[in-house]
């Protein structure tokens, strides 16, 4: 009996559904006609090295601070064929306002050089502009940002070539020196001249290896000494010593002390939560928080991470993005540094079954106030219906909309065709492209092109847009907190550069106010320990908040 | 193969039954299953096999019936015949025997369980609701079962339910029921052909559909007057028989297709004779994919109803009682499942995990432990265990389940990295790799 219910209980992802609910805002599609020309390279091969397989990622930057999010996406490559690895091209588009971006990427110096992975942007000299960071599998690069619209490779001088195959990062002011430090995550040690042999050679069938069949990597911790170099302390951080199969990382502060802290999602390994305890000291406290392994006590293959406050309660929450048949997870923060596991009482837990999940971002779509989750998936192996019942490689993009701040319900079918395509997805990134108060999304596709999907009717409801600009060197605030108050609802952002999987989103920080026309109350807690309030900032602006100098600037929404 | 008719909890003594007509129910329940295998012979021998299995079942029903006409005979006993017609499937002749039965002995708590499973038989859950109340209310404290009746019969009243999962609260805290494994399981079974009889489903296709409606409906004499009829001139539609949707829903699982599949199940439903529970799981998992946990819940309850001596089938409907905020519900199913195997650690595992949920961690500790001291190898309960003193603040203790967890884990880890490596070896091949 038991073996003929494992037989029928096996599901996998649900095809396209068209028909829409136009009560909902829709996602529509944009890509071609905003001119993002992107088609991801993965090198496909029959050697089947496994990093064909898990890139790329994107992020929104608003590299020449016009007040436009543009869009920079890492491009994958070859191991196998020189020819095809030549072909390969990141891609920089400058928004042009809005509608439509242009590639920009050949003036601006930005060049492939490895297998890229992942991307994540800040501002590491503190010239006001923000500076490009690309992980790859082999030496990573640094771009520094001269203002101009061009690129310098800095990595050298810097000092932050990691060479082993990294694959998210992030940038934090970890030590609190006031200026940006630099945290990568590295997956596997995997022979970039060699695949082993993964498969069944009496049915001639070959597949990805699973990532156990690699040694682990530690995360490599990259401390800025303030002059353009960076100091390596992995070491000396207490993080060099914990090797596990990192892909995703996200930094927030979970437990309000004023130190950023670290979750590092890993791939079939316990998922790490690096409790910063100053001094740019590290203890990881994952399994006592947690959020390591899954409430049965098992790992799961941990891909993308965000953090947000979904029920508001003032603590952070989790999510994070696995395989087929694990459940996407959901940890909810409760007190004293712990988390519960509600990745089935969230209703996230079902619904993710038959995906493999990678990019994910906690946004308010809809801007009625409570954080929604946006998931990209798509399987790892081409080849999956051969192996796994009721498995698909592309599959469709989830959307799951909060109703009553503790539960989601799955409505990717319903805000659009763009969200039932099925694709092979891995970055996802949240921005607000157009400024017309409502969150649009990147989504980086392996082998395939990208997807740039703008968010109609997200913004019938109010919102605002919130730009900080730090005193210091971290000129972007990354790091800080901002937490707004309408009537008896308090929401919390982080400002983040790096999180979802190999992507960052947009660093300002969007609030849904719902029928609200204004915030009664805006509270930024900086990354120097100062503390700014604003009160009544009228709703559907964009408003820019100088460290120590209030608000400076306010533009209304484009509409 | 025999039916299993469990009384185990009944006080009444049905001797004359247990000596003649269970043996009849066994042949012809023996007939049914061969008429199951002979729907999937070769067609030119399947019409054969179909008439033979029929023919059987007739002389069986004959037999039964004439064991009936015994039982009326000698058996004064209302609680006797009404028994016997009830397995039958004469529903109505049932109910008026226990009826007859009650109104001698009022408080015979046994007998108005009999009639309450009757009752929601015949589709009345109110009245249902309210004999098995009477029946608990006359029933011995101890008697758990039902208890757990009352506690999920959502026509009860409310007071009711929340008494009777009071008392099923109090017994799990006390443990006194998990002392001693039971002698015989728990749930009565009155449907003469029991759901889970094969091991998996067995659905009509279109020349038998009517027939096993009517069976899975206790209908047996209709069946067998259904299994005679020459088959139609017109051709059946292929794509619109049990079967097909079965096949048809088993393939949109495979690809993917969760709607499409869940409708195909849903209609092979009509016509399952055997594994009816093992298809509302699959109905009740793509519902919990689709984002439709209440229909989750549905199909469950219906399994468990057509299953209730398999814990399995008790602990998934507690996960969809679970999953949608539902404690109590999930709570009692948990129950159910300890009293057919109170020994079984993933059970208590089970229960700590809804406390946990609930944010109830120090009664959460109290069933971790249980299930560790049933399997103290089990990891995913020493993590919960682990967790809840945690959040209660013994860090101590929970600092040494942790290490006592994540020895186990890495160790567990290290061997599936030796048995992945040695599987890439390509003198070796297999598969698992494929499979994380």
């Amino acid at each position: 009996m038991r073996r003929a219910l494992v037989a029928l209980v096996l599901v996998s992802a649900s095809g396209l559904v068209p028909h829409a609910d136009t009560a909902l805002p829709q996602f529509v599609d944009i890509t071609q006609q905003a001119g993002i020309t992107f088609r991801h390279t993965n090198g496909a091969s029959a050697d089947k090295h496994l990093v064909e397989t898990m890139g790329s990622g994107g992020l929104f930057f608003d590299y020449d601070g016009d007040g436009w999010i543009d869009i920079f996406i890492v491009d994958g490559g070859s191991l196998a064929d020189a020819s095809v690895a030549r072909r390969a091209q990141h891609r920089l588009y400058h928004n042009r306002g809005g509608a439509t971006f242009e590639d920009v990427t050949e003036r601006s110096g930005i060049r492939h050089r490895e297998y890229g992975m992942g991307t994540c942007a800040g501002d590491y000299d503190g010239d006001g502009r923000p500076d490009l960071y690309i992980t790859n599998d082999g030496p990573n690069v640094l771009y520094r940002n001269r203002g101009d619209g061009t690129f310098t490779d800095v990595t050298t001088v810097a000092r932050v070539g990691e060479p082993r195959w990294s694959a998210s990062c992030a940038f934090a002011d970890l030590d609190r020196d006031g200026d940006l430090d630099l945290w990568v995550v590295n997956y596997v040690a995997a022979d970039r001249s060699h695949s082993p042999f993964c498969g069944d050679t009496r049915v001639n069938v070959r597949f990805y290896c699973h990532p156990l069949r690699y040694d682990p990597l530690p995360s490599t911790v990259y401390r800025n000494e303030g002059n353009g170099r960076f100091s390596d302390v992995s070491a000396a951080s207490g993080v060099g010593a914990l090797r596990s199969n990192g892909l995703g990382v996200v930094v927030s502060d979970y437990d309000n002390d004023g130190l950023p802290d670290v979750f590092v999602a890993n791939d079939t390994m316990p998922n790490f939560l690096f409790r910063n305890t100053g001094n740019l000291r590290f203890v990881e406290t994952g399994l006592a928080a947690g959020i390591a392994v899954g409430a049965d006590g098992k790992v799961r293959a941990g891909m993308g991470i965000d953090t947000g406050d979904y029920d508001a309660d003032g603590r952070l929450d989790l999510v994070i993005t696995n395989l087929d048949f694990e459940m996407h997870t959901v940890h909810r923060g409760l007190e004293r540094g712990l988390f519960a596991y509600s990745t089935v009482e969230s209703g996230v837990g079902y619904p993710t079954l038959p995906f493999v999940g990678f990019g994910v971002a906690f946004f308010d779509f809809d801007n009625d106030a409570q954080l929604d989750i946006a998931i990209a998936n798509g399987h790892i192996l081409d080849n999956a219906p051969q192996f796994r019942a009721g498995s698909t490689y592309a599959q469709r993009k989830l959307l799951f909309r909060n109703t009553t701040m503790r539960r989601f319900v799955e409505v990717g079918r319903t805000t659009g065709p763009a969200f039932g395509v099925t694709g092979v997805s891995r970055g996802l990134a949240a921005g607000d492209i157009d400024n017309d108060g409502d969150l649009d999304l990147l989504v980086t596709n392996n082998g395939q092109a990208a997807e740039l999907l703008r968010n109609d009717g997200g913004n019938r409801a109010n919102s605002l847009l919130v730009r900080l600009h730090g005193a210091g060197s971290n000129t972007d605030a990354i790091g800080a907190r901002v937490r707004l108050v309408t009537g008896s609802r308090t929401q919390i952002r982080d400002i983040k550069a790096g999180t979802s999987y190999l992507s960052q989103n947009d660093l300002r920080a969007h609030f849904g106010l719902g029928n609200t026309s204004a915030a009664e109350r805006i509270d930024v807690l900086w990354p120097s320990g100062r503390t700014e309030t604003i009160t009544n900032v009228m709703a559907n602006e964009t408003i820019d908040i100088e460290e120590g100098k209030s608000v400076v600037a306010q533009r209304p929404f484009a509409r | 193969m025999p039916a299993k008719i469990c009384v185990a909890s009944l006080a009444v003594t049905m001797t004359v039954w247990a000596s003649t007509a269970s043996a009849q129910v066994e042949t012809f329940v023996y007939a049914v299953a061969q008429l199951a295998q002979a729907t999937a012979q070769p067609s030119d021998a399947r019409a054969a096999a179909i008439r033979a299995a029929t023919n059987r079942m007739a002389n069986a029903l004959a037999e039964w019936d004439s064991g009936i006409a015994t039982v009326e005979r000698y058996s004064e006993r209302h609680v006797d015949r009404g028994v016997a017609y009830r397995v039958r499937g004469r529903l109505a002749d049932a109910l008026r025997e226990f009826d007859a039965a009650i109104a001698e002995r009022p408080n015979a708590s046994d007998v108005q369980l009999l009639r309450a499973l009757t009752l929601d038989s015949m589709g009345q859950p109110e009245d249902a609701a309210r004999s098995f109340a009477a029946a608990w209310a006359a029933a011995d404290r101890s008697d758990l079962v039902k208890a757990y009746y009352v506690a999920t019969r959502a026509a009860a009243s409310a007071a009711d339910r929340e008494r009777a999962h009071a008392q099923l609260a109090e017994a799990y805290r006390q443990e006194s029921f998990t002392a001693r494994l039971p002698t015989t399981l728990p749930f009565l079974v009155l449907d003469a052909i029991p759901d889970n009889l094969l091991g998996v489903p067995v659905v009509a296709a279109g020349d038998t559909a009517h027939a096993f409606a009517l069976l899975a409906a206790g209908h047996f004499n209709e069946a067998v007057v259904a299994l005679r009829q020459p088959v139609p001139a017109a051709p059946f539609d292929d794509a619109d028989t049990p079967l097909s949707h079965f096949l048809r829903a088993q393939q949109d699982e495979r690809i993917g297709e969760v709607a499409s599949a869940r409708s195909h199940y849903q209609k092979a439903m009509t016509g399952a004779l055997f594994g009816r529970g093992a298809i509302n799981v699959a109905i009740a998992r793509l519902a919990q994919v689709e984002g439709d946990p209440s229909a989750a819940v549905d199909a469950l309850t219906r399994a468990v109803r057509l299953n209730p001596n398999d814990p399995y089938f008790h602990k998934e409907l507690a996960l969809a009682h679970a999953s949608e905020g539902h404690v109590e519900g999930a709570f009692c199913e948990l129950m159910a499942a300890l009293l057919i195997d109170p020994r079984d650690a993933t059970t208590h595992a089970a229960i700590g995990q809804l406390f946990l949920d609930a944010e109830r961690d120090e009664d959460a500790v109290r069933a971790f432990n249980r299930a560790l001291t049933l399997e103290p190898d089990a990891f995913e309960a020493r993590y919960g265990l682990a967790t809840a003193l945690t959040r209660i603040g013994k860090t101590s203790e929970a600092r040494e389940q942790l290490e006592q967890f994540e020895q186990a884990r890495r160790s567990a880890q290290e061997q599936r990295r030796r048995d992945i490596a040695s599987d890439v070896d390509p003198s070796r091949p297999t598969a698992q790799g494929a499979v994380r």
